[in-house]
């Protein structure tokens, strides 16, 4: 399956934004605050509509504290509860599907009798405070949470995500498995999952292709194992096998990647500032093996990045299902540009700004 | 790395070629012409991808005026001319109706043909042409 289509409207800082025809791997750019990071997170909302955990993910992904229900005003356009952010897909697969994701607060609706007027005296009145003072029946509307609403191809359901007293509850919809595959490789954690995805490589006897990879960034690599104590070590050809901890970030960076792609096979994988970590000289590397793992394990790739280098080495794979998304923003209005592989190729020969 | 080129003006003079960037360059400086921003976008090879590449550039939806500089070379100046149409079309802007004027816009948008909106042939052609007859003639046939 592929994303073709997304539309989002609401959402964090994001009024309106549609973006078309995407391709197998997908790079967005733009500038500082122009909402790549939250494309990527509404890919990953709608990739799981009836997952009210996924909010509170993305929430953490960002390092933002979410003490009480008020804390979910960062879904919503400009902080407003009442802008309901909205959530469009077109998914292809043997056919067509669209998948709608809604969310909105999530109230406590009691009511509250205080008195009838009649029966209170001049001097009882004076005994409340002007907030209390509302002597006809009051409904007073405590935000408890969120409420998720989704569509997918005539299935409709609703999932819920309760903050109460600090602690989270959450109401799951009812038969509604969910068929898409995807996971979200954030600056934060991306390499969380590294030892568990390693391990079903090793497993499945899946990492041949990896090293392969890998020996460009580092030549003497030749094994991957896994210790006793659930550490991973690498043969570069010392008299021990050294932790893999101990190894460049560019190596490991790139492990977590491909091990999260042959992970997500034939899903999405979405990777924030996909640079991160790398050495320019070893951009090339990086995405000759993205694309190629992208294209064995069949998974849809969404990245973002800041940097030129990166963004060069993309244009360098020579994989015509490649497409770049300049993401503008200008007076709050969102566009998003797309440039094809040749596109971009001729762009980048001409010197032209394409980020 | 070097600088990369960013729309910066709100007129756009688009030509094929460094030669025709540094003739428009030299001319819009004789001519004290400002605000226009000039780019070698290729020809009619390039220019397919070079094309939506620019107007995907962050600062075109702020353009006014586009101007699309090209040679006629062995063909009639027509056949540029459609070819350039066609790609503005396709990208949803706005096509001149004849050559050597301008459309009402937004954008404005104007296709010339070198060397004479007509004939075959180039730029050069009508740098020659200026000259005709001139002492420089001479001197410049000598030199060639």
């Amino acid at each position: 399956m592929k994303y073709t289509k997304l539309l989002i409207q609401n959402f964090r800082g994001i009024q309106n934004l549609e973006i078309k025809d995407f391709k197998q791997v997908n790079l967005l750019v733009g500038r500082n605050n122009c909402s790549k990071t939250s494309v990527l997170e509404a890919l990953f909302l709608i990739s799981g509509i009836g997952n009210p955990q996924l909010p509170i993910n993305i929430h953490f992904f960002r390092d933002l504290s979410l003490a009480k229900a008020e804390d979910f005003d960062g879904l919503f356009y400009n902080l407003d509860f009442n802008r309901l952010p909205q959530i469009q897909a077109i998914v292809q697969e043997a056919n067509e599907k669209e998948r709608t994701l809604t969310i909105a607060p999530l109230y406590a609706k009691y009511a509250k009798i205080v008195s009838s007027s009649d029966q209170l005296k001049k001097e009882d009145l004076s005994q409340f405070s002007e907030q209390t003072l509302n002597i006809t029946t009051s409904i007073s509307q405590d935000l408890e949470g969120i409420r998720l609403e989704f569509n997918d191809d005539q299935q409709v359901g609703h999932a819920e995500a309760h903050l109460k007293g600090g602690q989270l509850q959450f109401v799951f919809p009812v038969n509604y498995k969910e068929y898409i595959r995807c996971a979200f490789l954030s600056t934060k954690t991306a390499m969380s999952q590294l030892d568990q995805r390693l391990s079903q490589l090793l497993v499945q006897k899946n990492l041949a292709p990896i090293i392969l990879v890998l020996k460009e960034i580092e030549p003497a690599l030749s094994d991957i194992r896994m210790g006793a104590n659930g550490m991973i070590y690498v043969d570069i050809g010392l008299d021990k096998l050294l932790p893999l901890n101990l190894m460049g970030d560019g190596t490991r960076r790139l492990l977590a990647i491909l091990s999260a792609i042959f992970d997500m096979k034939n899903g999405i994988l979405l990777i924030d500032e996909i640079e991160n970590g790398f050495h320019y000289s070893s951009l090339t590397t990086l995405w000759k093996a993205v694309v190629r793992a992208a294209q064995e394990f069949n998974v849809q790739i969404f990245a973002t990045t800041h940097s030129y280098e990166c963004i060069e080495a993309f244009a360098k794979s020579e994989y015509p299902e490649i497409c770049l998304y300049r993401i503008d923003r200008t007076a709050n209005k969102h566009q998003a540009f797309a440039s094809t592989a040749k596109m971009l190729r001729v762009g980048i020969e001409n010197d032209f700004e394409v980020r | 790395m070097g600088k990369k080129f960013r729309i910066t003006e709100r007129q756009l003079l688009l030509v094929e070629g460094k030669d025709e960037c540094n003739f428009f360059e030299a001319l819009l400086a004789q001519e004290n012409i400002k605000g226009v921003q000039w780019i070698d976008i290729g020809g009619k090879d390039k220019f397919p991808e070079a094309f939506p590449q620019l107007i995907t550039n962050e600062g075109f939806n702020q353009v006014l005026t586009i101007g699309l500089i090209r040679d006629a070379e062995a063909n009639k100046a027509e056949f540029a001319f459609q070819s350039l149409c066609d790609n503005l079309q396709k990208h949803h802007l706005p096509v001149p109706s004849i050559i050597n004027t301008l459309n009402p816009g937004p954008p404005t948008v104007g296709i010339f043909i070198m060397p004479d909106n007509q004939g075959a042939g180039m730029l050069e052609n009508l740098c020659l042409k200026t000259i005709e007859g001139q002492n420089i003639e001479n001197c410049l046939n000598d030199y060639l």
